[in-house]
């Protein structure tokens, strides 16, 4: 036989999904940020097309998908990050708790220092250990023995703080990739922000550096919303309570086509497109 | 039969290659050699020259402020401390401006402006200097420069700099405003340049944590790109110390040291240019020249070891593949 069944080639995710201890959502969990038809242009070209998904307080939201179906764009828009790149539109809403972020009358700034992130490339600065997790608290005029206090914790926070603790004036380039890319979640934590967006946090990563990304992801769902965009399939079997998969629409313009519960993304996907995408046979 | 011919070629293709670079090799070490070989060349030239006047007055000649050279008095003070002044003067007026367009070009400026506008700053460099002299002289002087020093010289007449008598059309304030707009697109366009070059990246981990645009430009770009903009600065300053021809034309040529900014004044460019001609047969004067030549080529030379030195020890901070 050459076709194996469905559970066979879905058993792969059991073990990931195994290690994942799901926080259930229930129905009463609040919903952190509700992302309503979104559109998002370059230009003419529409890369995001009625993307409706809410997202809930205190888990971890995985968006996978094939590569250029706009997954990152999507987290991007969380944030308004894309307002950087010229010529961008947005139509459709994604709201803070229950606040439209895209309103006329809303700061930008004040978005981002509620809703931080992570980047694909860990990118320190080039300042020391210190100066890079208090670079956040010092825009908002902590300084002293306050701002020490919030590196250590943060520092702690993203498991990082035994192995810097000595050298916390040395340059945070100085670190391994892994290192480097816990620095950035130290610093992106040291402002307290609501949620955390993660945009392929691990790619640039070795297996083990990934797996300390995990553990603290898990660590940290317990406080903040994470939304992660992944590559990795099983990552997001690992550690998310619910998975978004997107893929392009005929016009090449990225499309939500099932989200929910991650267990049963990977085990009983509603929808043929997700299980030919999770089971590999994509494309 | 084909494994035969592929291997001839091969074998050819080797022995070509092996010679071909040989030769290349040769070519380029005696280019880079011709670069060093000149510089000593002109070093040793200008020592050798000058000779005359260094076993005459030995130190005297850069200490003296005395300039008379029909009379056998050779001090240079008031050409070297007209270099210096109008150079670092023209510095502190060029670098906040050119970081402000450069900063305007990169980060705030739609690209369509940006090129627009980054390509008119840069033709500020392709004017002919004697285009800015006389644009100074008839200009500027008059209209710009005279009024500020009149304001200066009221409010802070106490201060050496800005006493005596304004001077209505030359004077070393006036050389040093003709030298910032000179060297000002040489900071902006390699500034922008740096700051162009910056991963995106850091812009959006500072944006990310809430830092407003200012914020990101001042604590987080500025310092990224401080070697960077540190060469733009080596640039402008080098091609200040040595521009002869516009501030010849403005700065009034005046041998007598005074303090004052407002007054006319010279530089060691300026007098080597406007005497030449006339010490071309009196040897000893013709040394002197020569010996404010050197003394020109070794400041230039140690202002650039200097600032190589700077920019050395700030790029150290930032490792190599991430270097602007």
């Amino acid at each position: 036989m050459l076709e194996t069944t469905q559970s066979e080639r879905l058993g792969i995710f059991t073990r990931a999904l195994s290690g994942n201890t799901p926080q259930e959502t229930s129905a009463d969990t609040k919903t952190k940020m509700r992302v309503q038809n979104l559109d998002f242009y370059y230009g003419n070209f529409r890369a995001i097309a009625g993307v409706t998904m809410d997202i809930p307080e205190k888990s971890i939201t995985a968006i996978i998908g094939s590569s250029g179906c706009g997954k990152s764009t999507l987290l991007r828009t969380f944030n308004r990050m894309g307002d950087l790149v010229g010529h961008t539109r947005v139509r459709g809403s994604v709201t803070l708790d229950g606040e439209n972020i895209y309103d006329r009358n809303v700061d930008v700034v004040l978005v981002r220092r509620r809703i931080g992130m992570v980047f694909q490339r860990p990118n320190p600065f080039p300042k020391s250990i210190f100066d890079n997790v208090a670079y956040g608290p010092r825009l908002l005029g902590v300084g002293g023995k306050a701002l020490e206090q919030i590196v250590e914790q943060s520092l702690r926070d993203a498991a990082l703080w035994d192995e810097v603790k000595d050298k916390l004036h040395q340059s945070g380039l100085a670190l391994s990739g892994g290192q480097q890319q816990r620095l950035c979640v130290a610093r992106t934590i040291a402002v307290k922000p609501e949620v955390i967006l993660m945009d392929e946090p691990c790619s640039a990563l070795d297996p083990i550096a990934t797996y300390k990304i995990e553990e603290l992801m898990i660590q940290l769902r317990n406080e903040y919303t994470i939304v992660i965009v992944t590559h990795n399939m099983q990552q997001a079997a690992r550690v998310s309570g619910l998975t978004a998969f997107m893929n392009m629409n005929p016009d090449r313009a990225g499309v939500l086509v099932e989200f929910g519960p991650t267990t049963q993304i990977f085990t009983n996907p509603a929808k043929k497109e997700t299980e030919d995408y999770i089971t590999g046979r994509f494309g | 039969m084909a494994v035969a011919t592929s291997q001839f070629t091969l074998k050819e293709i080797k022995h070509r290659l092996r010679h071909g670079d040989t030769i290349f090799d040769a070519l380029t070490l005696i280019a880079g050699s011709l670069a060093l070989l000149t510089v000593l060349a002109i070093g040793w030239q200008l020592w050798q020259e000058s000779h005359l006047t260094r076993q005459a007055f030995g130190w005297e000649l850069i200490f003296s402020a005395d300039w008379d050279p029909y009379g056998d008095k050779f001090g240079a003070l008031p050409f070297i401390y007209g270099t210096l002044q109008t150079s670092l003067l023209a510095l502190v007026i060029a670098l906040p401006l050119g970081l402000g367009i450069s900063i305007f070009l990169a980060e705030l400026a739609t690209p369509w402006l940006s090129r627009t506008l980054g390509f008119l700053v840069e033709l500020l460099a392709a004017v002919p200097s004697v285009i800015y002299g006389l644009w100074g002289v008839y200009v500027f002087a008059p209209t710009i420069v005279k009024p500020i020093g009149e304001t200066l010289n009221s409010i802070a007449g106490f201060i050496p700099l800005f006493a005596g008598s304004v001077s209505p059309q030359y004077s070393r304030l006036a050389a040093s405003l003709i030298l910032a707009v000179m060297i000002l697109p040489t900071i902006s366009a390699v500034s922008r340049d740096v700051f162009q070059a910056i991963p995106r990246a850091q812009r959006e981990a500072a944006l990310a944590l809430g830092a407003t645009h200012w914020e990101m430009i001042w604590q987080v770009l500025i310092p990224y790109g401080l070697s960077g903009i540190l060469g733009a600065v080596i640039l402008g300053l080098g091609r200040a110390l040595g521009e002869t021809m516009a501030v010849t034309m403005v700065i009034g040529n005046n041998y007598n040291l005074t303090a004052s900014i407002l007054e006319p004044g010279s530089t060691m460019s300026a007098i080597i240019a406007s005497q030449f001609g006339e010490a071309s047969s009196i040897d000893l004067f013709r040394s002197a020249l020569i010996e404010i030549g050197l003394i020109l080529f070794f400041i230039t030379l140690v202002l650039n070891l200097f600032a190589r030195l700077l920019v050395w020890r700030v790029a150290r901070r930032v490792p190599s593949e991430m270097r602007v």
